[in-house]
């Protein structure tokens, strides 16, 4: 019976998406701040790491023709 | 005599027909062996810097596509962008861009050591210099590594450090992996033994039956039907695989945001959400806290500040709608725990009459109820309620679903649900079709009448 509970739910509710959309324009806004940190960090990480390969690779080339 | 031997072998096996003791041999005439042995070492040093670099590239494909808005409804793209979310975490993306500068550091080093090998042996003096470097670098990274595990406060926390971290903290999380991997094991070769018995025994149905109401392990996956298993009637598609996905959004935006109109959405949201055991953590202390805020506790018996009645009431029917619902799905240990903590800090809120909203006055005296497990508190005075439609329903569906637990527990229903029932059913004119449908489940629960399955799970009761 526990089972079967769950179809009661948004039936009698009258499964309106208003409240849905609400909460979900206010998760997207907190998620764009996350997301916009998130890839602001990497990003910045990743054009390090680039960096440092193109010495690298120069300073490893330098060192064969010596 | 034996080398000599060993020559003429040699030179024949190679086809030339040895004319001297060291004719045919042929001789070594590429660079020095330590010439080899530094390329080597330059040529790895190279090899790992541009897989560092293919991978940087690949790590920046990856974020634009993280970061890539996709089409749909703003709730799909609300859910699919937290499982993108949920796959960062389980598939450890911040440990693979952690690690990018390990494959760097061990070029660096491999280069290091080329040189110095290189130098020593060309010119003594200006190796010092190098291996001088070199070496310095060395020991400070190593330092600063060894400090770094040591410490998590040090401010010279390198990706190395980390890792050891994560090895050392790995002893507990190995052997729950270990036991996963077991269990998920067994559980594969039991679907296989069910196969092959199915197979052989085909015509014996399993006996339909009534499964037990504590006895739920919940969605496997989240994505099948729980319902689907039964037999005797048709599966009911319920999609597990969106409550999760919902729950865990709100899970996620609770912990991130407190401001007021984002919980006040989430209060919002919760009643039209199944938690499910599935849920790890119902967030009913943060409600608990949102609607204590909503009371000014200097006056006894509390009462609401101006304007947050609206916030009250939400928060309200959220924790009763989450506590009601995981007492129905799950007698979770944890949950009593929480329960506990909040009813003993708990003062009686539902007496007040708030400016004749019998919407909030109810949900708070159902609150209380379920703090004061129902029987012992004083019974709602449900002939002088005026409910609105969705509060209406709202409440019946949160009475029916408390109702059947109550049921098998007690054997008979608490006095303010057989007071609801008498009240709705009174009413003139007549709540809508759901509510009377509720209501009478309810009756046929008292009357010990098990009501069909199949027509409690469809949307349309009637």
């Amino acid at each position: 019976m526990a089972r079967s509970l769950p179809g009661l739910r948004p039936s009698v509710l009258g499964a309106t998406d208003s409240a849905h959309i609400g909460f979900y324009d206010k998760f997207h806004r907190i998620a764009d701040d996350h997301d916009r940190d998130f890839v602001k960090k990497y990003d910045g990480d990743l054009d390090t790491t680039l960096i440092f390969v193109s010495l690298l690779r120069i300073s490893t080339l330098v060192s064969f023709s010596c | 005599m034996n080398h000599t031997l060993l020559k003429i072998i040699a030179s024949s096996a190679l086809g030339n027909i040895p004319t001297g003791a060291d004719a045919a041999f042929p001789v070594w005439n590429g660079p020095d062996g330590t010439i080899v042995h530094v390329q080597t070492i330059l040529y790895s040093s190279l090899s790992a810097s541009l897989l560092a670099a293919l991978v940087a590239m690949l790590g920046k494909q990856w974020l634009n596509r993280y970061a890539s808005t996709e089409l749909g409804s703003i709730i799909e793209r609300g859910r699919r962008r937290k499982r993108k979310m949920d796959g960062m975490v389980t598939w450890k993306f911040d440990l693979v861009m952690e690690c990018l500068p390990l494959m760097l550091q061990a070029a660096l080093l491999l280069l290091g050591y080329a040189l110095s090998n290189y130098l020593y042996v060309t010119n003594k003096v200006v190796a010092s210099v190098v291996i001088g470097f070199t070496s310095f670098g060395l020991l400070f990274y190593l330092l600063i590594v060894s400090a770094a595990t040591l410490s998590y406060d040090c401010p010279f926390q390198t990706p190395l450090s980390l890792i050891f971290r994560f090895l050392v903290r790995f002893d507990n999380e190995h052997k729950k992996c270990l036991r996963r991997f077991r269990e998920g094991f067994s559980r594969c070769l039991n679907w296989f033994r069910r196969i092959f018995t199915w197979k052989k025994n085909r015509p014996s149905l399993r006996r339909p039956g009534v499964p037990d109401l504590f006895d739920w392990n919940g969605p496997g996956d989240g994505t099948e039907s729980p319902a689907a298993d039964l037999p005797g009637r048709s599966p009911v598609t319920l999609n597990w695989g969106v409550y999760k996905s919902d729950s865990d959004c709100i899970d996620w935006t609770l912990e991130k945001s407190l401001d007021a109109d984002v919980t006040m959405a989430i209060a919002r949201v919760i009643p039209e959400i199944v938690w499910h055991p599935g849920i790890p953590a119902a967030p009913l202390e943060r409600f608990y806290d949102v609607l204590l805020e909503c009371f000014d506790c200097s006056s006894r018996p509390p009462t609401v500040k101006p304007d947050l009645g609206e916030m009250a009431y939400l928060s309200a029917r959220a924790l009763v709608d989450m506590v009601t619902q995981r007492f129905a799905f799950v007698g979770s240990e944890l949950m009593r725990a929480v329960l506990e903590s909040i009813s003993a800090r708990h003062q009686t809120v539902g007496l007040r009459d708030y400016e004749g909203d019998s919407d909030l006055k109810s949900t708070l005296g159902i609150f209380d109820h379920i703090l004061g497990n129902w029987e012992s508190s004083t019974s709602m005075d449900w002939q002088n309620f005026t409910f609105t439609i969705p509060h209406h329903s709202w409440m019946s569906s949160n009475l029916l679903t408390h109702a059947i637990p109550a049921i098998q527990t007690f054997d008979s229903l608490p006095s303010d649900i057989r007071g609801f029932i008498l009240h709705s059913l009174r009413l003139d004119p007549s709540p809508p079709a759901q509510i009377v449908a509720d209501c009478l489940f309810m009756i046929g629960l008292l009357l010990d009448v098990q009501p069909p399955l199949n027509a409690l799970s469809s949307p349309d009761k009637r």
